[in-house]
């Protein structure tokens, strides 16, 4: 990556490089709530969500291009996710899947729940229900594609 | 499971018999009993519930009554050779809320009154580790006490009344 930050890759070396970064994203999955399991359906064979190349397996965060942040953040739960997140290496994307981690969904006024995981992520995807159903996270997967495709490393390397 | 009355009229006969005075009401609600004691006296109602044949400590928590100034903590047990299931209630004052433990009686009370310690902040004297159990270090406060606020409804009011204006 020394070179990924400084250097304007030319244009179709850049759409290979991210056409193939596209399909191949080794997702970390932080389950916390009952978004999990639907995270978890649409791994299975039915909505198969290694057909658009996730791979939803990494033996540690060390090896994951994506986060997923599914469910209830709790207060005390966000040192936890903070401390996976800068684990991963850049460059790293974090999906919001949920209300709950989008913006603290019905528990808006508890007195435990963090108010968005936004504000301690920068998340590149919001995936809107409650729980979502999987093809939604199916289509947040497809929009974070495009987004990879269409970025430029430099930019991305170089803002983080 | 509602009980048949002369389980339940066994069971209060028992209690008076071994506490006394100290019971100060003893009432019926849906087939459970429901009995009050003193605060100080939490522990020995237990105790006499637990000899004869309450084995099982179910839950125990709080419930916070600031038109009358009032901490209520309830212990619940139940039998599984009576199948009857009894609450014990005693209340203390908000400004100086505190109660003897009761994990020397039921080992299973030690969680419980911890989590009854960080939301109400009712203190259970003797109890041999009373520290956090589920809310996070910096938390402020006691939570589930009606006159805690709830910073996000302050700040934007429930959205139903929104609507209906």
């Amino acid at each position: 990556m020394a070179l990924l930050d400084q250097v304007e890759l030319p244009k179709p070396l850049k759409f290979t490089l991210n056409w193939g970064r596209k399909y191949s994203l080794w997702t970390l999955q932080f389950g916390l709530a009952c978004c999990a399991i639907e995270m978890a359906a649409s791994m299975m064979p039915r909505h198969d969500i290694m057909r658009f190349g996730v791979i939803p397996f990494p033996a540690s965060p060390r090896q994951a291009d994506v986060m997923i942040v599914a469910g209830t953040c709790v207060d005390k739960m966000i040192p936890s996710i903070i401390r996976v997140w800068e684990q991963m290496p850049e460059p790293k994307y974090a999906i919001s899947f949920g209300s709950c981690s989008n913006s603290g969904g019905p528990y808006w006024d508890s007195y435990s729940v963090a108010k968005g995981i936004d504000q301690y992520l920068p998340i590149d995807v919001y995936v809107p229900g409650c729980p979502p159903r999987p093809e939604a996270l199916l289509d947040g997967i497809m929009k974070l594609q495009e987004k990879i495709q269409g970025e430029s490393l430099k930019e991305r390397l170089s803002a983080s | 499971m509602p009980l048949e009355s002369a389980t339940l009229d066994s069971v209060s006969e028992d209690l008076r018999a071994a506490l006394g005075d100290d019971i100060l009401e003893v009432t019926e609600n849906w087939g459970h009993l429901i009995v009050r004691v003193p605060p100080e006296r939490r522990p020995e109602a237990l105790a006499v519930l637990k000899a004869i044949g309450f084995d099982f400590y179910s839950f125990g928590c709080g419930v916070d009554w600031p038109d009358e100034d009032v901490l209520e903590v309830l212990d619940n047990v139940f039998s599984t050779k009576r199948m009857a299931r009894v609450t014990v209630k005693c209340r203390v004052p908000r400004s100086t809320p505190r109660v003897p433990t009761a994990t020397g009686v039921y080992g299973g009370a030690d969680w419980h009154e911890r989590e009854t310690w960080e939301l109400f902040g009712i203190v259970f004297a003797g109890h041999p580790r009373l520290r956090r159990l589920l809310l996070a270090d910096w938390q402020e406060g006691f939570p589930m006490r009606k006159d805690e606020v709830l910073r996000p409804r302050v700040e934007k009011p429930w959205p139903g009344e929104f609507f209906e204006a």
